[in-house]
């Protein structure tokens, strides 16, 4: 195998990506989007 | 093509079409479509009414803020942000530092603003780690308020995207959010002048100093499977590509260099071919050494190298 460790890690954060999916992150992520970031502005 | 004129077009191009909701003056809201459950590779806040995509650290500090009052058997701790960018940095390691994020696209334009030029001191490099141990993983999975929700502490405190790109001109487009700026705020905004004052002194400021997401994909640096290549037959030590670099990487002594953003600029710069970017080749494993039965009538094991035991 030419990088183990790159093969490896790519393997785990496909991983990571897909459970991320199956638990619902994703409209998580979308509703995060949707809503303006107070934070981000300094406001809130 | 000029190798770096098509960089600066392909940052152009991304800058644009990732904040290219062109409505919001006539909404006066930010874009709420489903590209925002996309994160954009580079640091671009997703508070700018422009922004088609999600904050890559906005989003895995509001995961890790929201992980207590999550009530799933699996806690959302971030995976689909993570994995991603984990992929991307296993892929091709800071390449979207050097040619996708906004962020950085700005800071090479101010830097274009004749002034005199510093270096930056380079222990001063490890700060951006300890921002995204400290401000972007620890702060918002700790410092929770009474319901346990933790804040976005780099957003909050530091992120001069979010103040440029997202709260002036959030502010230009609601003048009511003018009456609840206070202490965040104008905290923001000073932050916001020592980045741009650097920027325009010291190139890519921002990125080499405080950036977590250029802190995080450079842990992926040395094991990409892009890498900048270096020739050493063909280098005849002339520095070219010393000032060329825009993160002050010494191409010809420092090897996979977790400051380099891939931007080629020193590949563009080495007319001697000692610099080329490509695909990470294994260094051939040292050969095995077998300890084999002496001849006869001597003593000791004979030691046979290159060959397998």
């Amino acid at each position: 195998m030419r990088n183990p460790w790159a093969v490896g890690l790519i393997i785990f954060f496909s991983l990571l990506f897909l459970v991320g999916l199956n638990i619902g992150e994703l409209d998580f992520l979308y509703n995060l989007g949707r809503t303006i970031c107070l934070s981000c502005i300094g406001v809130g | 093509m000029d190798l770096n004129l098509f960089r600066r077009l392909v940052q152009t191009l991304i800058s644009l079409a990732t904040n290219g909701y062109l409505l919001f003056p006539f909404t006066q809201d930010i874009y709420k479509g489903p590209l925002k459950a996309v994160c954009h590779p580079g640091l671009n806040c997703y508070a700018c009414p422009g922004a088609l995509l999600s904050c890559p650290v906005g989003a895995i500090q509001n995961f890790l803020g929201a992980i207590r009052l999550y009530s799933g058997a699996v806690p959302q701790v971030g995976g689909v942000v993570l994995g991603y960018l984990g992929f991307i940095g296993v892929m091709v390691g800071r390449v979207p530092c050097g040619w996708l994020c906004p962020f950085g696209f700005i800071q090479d334009l101010l830097h274009k603003i004749p002034s005199p030029k510093f270096s930056l001191w380079r222990p001063l490099r490890w700060v951006k780690y300890v921002v995204l141990v400290g401000l972007v993983i620890l702060a918002p999975l700790f410092l929770v308020d009474q319901v346990g929700l933790g804040h976005p502490w780099f957003c909050k405190l530091i992120c001069p995207a979010g103040t440029l790109l997202g709260a002036f001109p959030l502010l230009a487009i609601k003048p009511t959010l003018w009456q609840n700026l206070g202490f965040w705020f104008w905290n923001k905004v000073f932050w916001l002048l020592v980045i741009v004052v650097g920027a325009i002194l010291i190139s890519r400021f921002f990125c080499r100093l405080l950036c977590p997401l250029g802190a995080f994909y450079s842990l992926f640096n040395r094991i990409s499977l892009v890498k900048l290549d270096f020739v050493e037959g063909n280098c005849v030590h002339c520095l070219a590509c010393v000032p060329a670099c825009p993160t002050g990487v010494r191409a010809y002594e420092e090897r996979d260099s977790r400051e380099c953003i891939l931007c080629l600029r020193c590949v563009q710069a080495c007319r001697f071919g000692a610099l080329d970017f490509g695909l990470r080749r294994s260094v051939p494993a040292p050969r095995k050494h077998a300890v084999v039965e002496p001849p006869r009538g001597t003593s000791g094991p004979a030691l046979v190298r290159g060959k397998k035991s």
